[in-house]
């Protein structure tokens, strides 16, 4: 990895349509290789729709997504994970019928083929670095318990374990805090900086405070568009940005954040 | 069921069954290995659907290929050479098939029990999880090939001898199928199969690969979103269930004497699910349990009261799927903590839709 900054995701005038319904308009944004992004914006801005294009899940009519200079809108979606993206979804998407160990060693392994999955063993580096990651993410005491059983925050912690057991070079994270205690929002925010640097992290939340914590650059998006960037103390005296989001008093993310200011 | 209960219990089951020819009438000898030979498809079933997640309600399509594959061996090497098989005579055929020409070879027919069922299979599997069709889509695309395969079966007197079945086996590689031992030998043959079939299921389920069905099975973006393809893993899971399937047609046509398309039918098909929910879809033994257990049951009270059999297997189907989703096995380990949550269709295919 370069130490000048080199850029690793372009989206590049990209527009989105749901039957009509413009959920991205001529949307451009560039990540930098090894920066933390906060992506906020009022419901329905498009924060999670943008996700969704990047790693394929949504098709854009038009634009592109270049990552490492390379075009990869028409790419199916395991290729693009395999490329180093690797998405924590809103809703915590944890493999319920498996342990919390077996859902960490899913997402570790390296080789993602059929056959592999019939031959290759656990190796010792690999064990090693799960147990690492279930002391990271606060659940070693029930690893070999079923994922289902977990309490929300836990499910949230543990899909944050198993994005980051994957290694990608681009880790992209939809409200990860969501239904965590002001505590475990915190070490959320201490563990996303650490990754930083290492990783290119674009992280998607209301909860004003966890932005804050996160000390990095913010995009704001609303309608489908970037309406402006800046550090989150310029956005705070900006007030067009203000009034998007106090204009909609049902923003319950935002309040949330406000809430735990106080705690 | 607790750890000591359960190895003595299975290997009390497993002598028990090995030294049942000693102590069997020969009609209790028969139906027993018969119904062992179908329970080899249970084993798919598990794999496809108690893991995998996909219902198939038409593995008597791939049973049916396996049986009449090896059907059609016997029937050429039980008519004299340079003749016809009879049912083609009386049907006014008067060249072989050009499809039945290869299996006058016995090792060819053998591979193609195994070989054919797997590649239709997963050739059936390739079609649907390519397009990402899921859920009750499965269930109806694979009944309707069942009832297509067995229709053309019907329909084709001269080429598969229509609704008779293909009947009148003499030997098997030379094997006298109408010995003195026969049975005896046939049964324990089958008992070796299902014995690997097992064994080689339960350790394939182990594996990593076992446990990605699972997940797949959970949560199949979040598995998509981390770099596998899940359509390759059900693929191999849907033509595993085909080659067990396979397997088992063979076994029982060889136990029968005979094949016809009332055997491999929608009702047949759906029958080996609703045994294989009763015994438990998550669990092998409960899978296999519940097959040859529900089949034995189905003797019994099906000569008894002939009416009743469909009524009652009916409401035992209901009655598992309300009250017991993971059936019998499923009750015996409902102890150990979290007990499986079932999901909804709805739930499956939204699981990580913001």
């Amino acid at each position: 990895m370069s130490s000048h900054p080199e850029v690793l995701l372009e989206v590049q005038g990209v527009t989105v349509s749901f039957d009509g319904f413009k959920a991205l308009q001529n949307l451009s944004l560039s990540v930098p290789r090894g920066s933390l992004r906060v992506l906020i914006g009022p419901n329905g801005a498009g924060k999670s729709t943008l996700l969704d294009t990047i790693i394929g899940k949504v098709r854009p009519v038009s634009g592109d997504v270049r990552y490492r200079g390379q075009s990869i809108i028409t790419w199916p979606e395991h290729r693009i994970a395999n490329l180093g993206i690797c998405r924590k979804f809103q809703a915590p998407g944890v493999l319920d019928g498996l342990s919390v160990r077996e859902n960490l060693r899913v997402a570790a392994k390296r080789t993602k083929g059929v056959w592999a999955s019939l031959t290759r063993t656990t190796g010792r580096a690999e064990t090693q670095r799960i147990a690492e990651l279930l002391e990271l993410i606060n659940l070693t005491g029930k690893a070999d318990q079923r994922a289902d059983s977990l309490a929300h925050g836990e499910k949230q912690w543990l899909e944050i374990g198993m994005v980051v057991a994957s290694d990608p070079e681009l880790l992209l994270l939809d409200e990860p805090t969501a239904g965590m205690t002001a505590q475990e929002t915190a070490k959320t925010a201490e563990l996303i900086r650490s990754l930083s640097g290492r990783h290119t992290v674009l992280v998607i939340d209301h909860d004003m405070q966890f932005v804050e914590l996160l000390d990095a650059p913010v995009t704001v998006l609303h309608q489908g568009q970037v309406f402006c960037e800046g550090d989150l103390a310029s956005l705070r005296s900006n007030a067009d940005v203000m009034e998007i989001y106090l204009g909609r008093p049902k923003d319950e993310g935002h309040h949330k954040g406000v809430g735990y200011a106080q705690t | 069921m607790n750890r000591v209960a359960q190895p003595i219990l299975l290997v009390v089951t497993a002598g028990a069954l090995l030294l049942a020819p000693f102590y069997l009438s020969a009609y209790g000898l028969t139906l027993l290995g018969r119904v062992l030979a179908l329970s080899i498809a249970a084993i798919g079933i598990c794999v496809v659907w108690g893991r995998g997640g996909i219902l198939s309600l038409g593995q008597g399509l791939f049973f049916g290929l396996g049986g009449y594959s090896l059907a059609m061996h016997l029937k050429l090497a039980a008519t004299p050479k340079g003749e016809l098989p009879d049912f083609m005579v009386y049907n006014g055929v008067e060249a072989l098939p050009w499809f039945w020409v290869p299996f006058v070879n016995g090792p060819f027919a053998l591979a193609m029990v195994v070989i054919l069922p797997t590649l239709a299979a997963a050739a059936v599997a390739w079609l649907m999880f390519r397009r990402r069709i899921t859920g009750v889509y499965i269930s109806i695309i694979t009944q309707a090939l069942v009832l297509a395969f067995v229709t053309w079966l019907n329909g084709s007197q001269g080429l598969t001898s229509g609704t008779n079945g293909i009947t009148d086996f003499h030997t098997l590689l030379g094997i006298d199928l109408r010995g003195e031992h026969i049975a005896r030998n046939l049964y324990w043959c089958t008992l070796m199969v299902l014995g690997a079939a097992l064994l080689s299921t339960a350790w394939l389920l182990r594996t990593h690969f076992g446990t990605l069905l699972t997940a797949i099975r959970d949560n199949e973006n979040r598995v998509r979103f981390l770099g596998y393809h899940p359509a390759a893993y059900k693929i191999a899971a849907f033509a595993l269930g085909g080659l067990l399937s396979g397997l088992s047609g063979a076994l029982y046509t060889l136990h029968l004497g005979t094949i016809s398309p009332a055997m491999i039918g929608v009702t047949f098909s759906i029958e080996l699910v609703i045994w294989v929910a009763l015994g438990g879809r998550n669990s092998l033994l409960g899978a296999v349990g519940g097959l040859v257990l529900g089949q034995l049951a189905k003797d019994k009270i099906s000569s008894a009261v002939p009416d009743a059999w469909l009524y009652l297997m009916g409401t035992l189907f209901v009655v598992v799927v309300l009250v017991l989703p993971q059936g019998v096995a499923g009750l015996l380990e409902r102890r150990k903590p979290a007990a499986p949550r079932r999901k909804t269709l709805g739930e499956v295919s939204d699981v990580v839709s913001p």
